[in-house]
């Protein structure tokens, strides 16, 4: 006669279940929130930074550059540049979130600074694109002209022009995508908050 | 204790259940998810007023239930074509359960399937028995009668018999 199988513990089984290390928690929307700021944080650091070298680059060039056009191209870039920083610093710096206001309190300032940041994302044509547009195309123009009457120099300058346009537009879309990203956190914390 | 540390403990006594009890709630992955999501908020927001009327544990699975069971009503399947409840499904002749139960995963998953397919006041207290809860304590928190969680457990214990029918469950 065949033994009878031990019986299983079905509650043992049930409770033995792997836990998914991605729970989402209360904790964890904190710790979302504080990661998307120190993110925040890091794009303006590197945006200042990036300022500050189209700044002294293209101050370098008002200096050594003789004609009228390209120096009131590279005014314009560094006015550009200023413009940008002070917009990020004005209008995209990071509000800190106090820890001690209640939860709900927190997820709506989160979902604040999201969409803060969403539009600023969206408006990149805006405060980042073009500002910077009218002094490239100058400072573009003015270099054609000068290359015009450069010895040896017959390089046309419209493969310079299709890769600007073609880093404009990159940095356009590639925010847009950013932008969009944001809805579903936005949208999560909406219906929480509703 | 502030809101925050009885929401910490909670969380640490009861987290991996409330992930088991919505495994066996919600079988769409985003929606298992969200429903997660808004549990643990509530919770929080709920901790706010406890002042140790039942035990904790009670407590997080009343909320557990009351999220749920407006999450079934937001998605209008309180009574979705298809559903059986425990009587149903004790009733279901034998080629509903699978041959042989090989591992204790497929013993999981068999158990989600089965759990999914059942309405869904059943489903919770067919999860809550598996969590181990007694039926005064799944009464409590699912807000039926005593006597009607022990019937139920009655019928789960039935198809649990079926489904390891080698060995039979542990009916502890």
């Amino acid at each position: 006669m065949r033994p009878k199988p031990e019986k299983p513990d079905v509650k043992a089984i049930w409770g033995a279940q792997a836990v998914e290390p991605d729970l989402v928690t209360v904790e964890q929307i904190r710790a979302t929130a504080n990661k998307f700021q120190s993110t925040v944080r890091r794009r303006n650091r590197v945006e200042y930074a990036a300022g500050v070298l189209v700044i002294a680059g293209f101050g370098f060039y008002l200096w050594i550059f003789p004609t009228l056009l390209m120096r009131l191209g590279s005014l314009l870039i560094i006015a550009g540049a200023i413009f940008i920083m002070a917009w990020i610093h004005f209008r995209a710096s990071v509000n800190p979130i106090p820890s001690q206001i209640s939860f709900m309190d927190y997820m709506s300032r989160y979902r604040e600074e999201l969409r803060r940041q969403q539009t600023t994302l969206r408006t990149v044509w805006l405060w980042y694109l073009g500002p910077l547009v009218p002094g490239l195309v100058l400072f573009t123009i003015g270099m054609s002209r000068l290359l015009e009457h450069a010895p040896g120099s017959g390089r046309p300058m419209w493969p310079l022009l299709v890769v600007m346009i073609g880093v404009f537009a990159g940095v356009w879309l590639l925010n847009l995508w950013g932008a969009r990203k944001l809805q579903r956190p936005i949208d999560e914390l909406s219906r929480l908050l509703a | 204790m502030r809101q925050d540390d009885r929401y910490a403990l909670a969380v640490a006594s009861f987290g991996p259940a409330l992930q088991r009890l919505v495994r066996g709630f919600e079988a769409d992955a985003d929606q298992r998810r969200d429903l997660l999501q808004e549990i643990h908020i509530e919770l929080w927001r709920s901790l706010a007023v406890f002042e140790e009327q039942c035990s904790l544990r009670t407590w997080v699975y009343r909320v557990a239930h009351n999220v749920y069971a407006s999450h079934v009503i937001r998605s209008r399947r309180l009574n979705f074509a298809g559903a059986l409840s425990l009587d149903d499904l004790a009733a279901a002749p034998e080629r509903d359960n699978p041959e042989v139960i090989a591992s204790e995963q497929q013993a999981v998953a068999w158990l989600h399937q089965t759990i999914h397919r059942l309405k869904a006041p059943d489903a919770q207290v067919m999860c809550l028995y598996l969590e181990d809860i007694d039926a005064g304590e799944i009464a409590e928190i699912v807000g039926i009668s005593p006597g009607a969680v022990a019937t139920r457990i009655h019928r789960i214990k039935t198809i649990l018999a079926r489904m390891f029918q080698n060995g039979g469950p542990d009916e502890t």
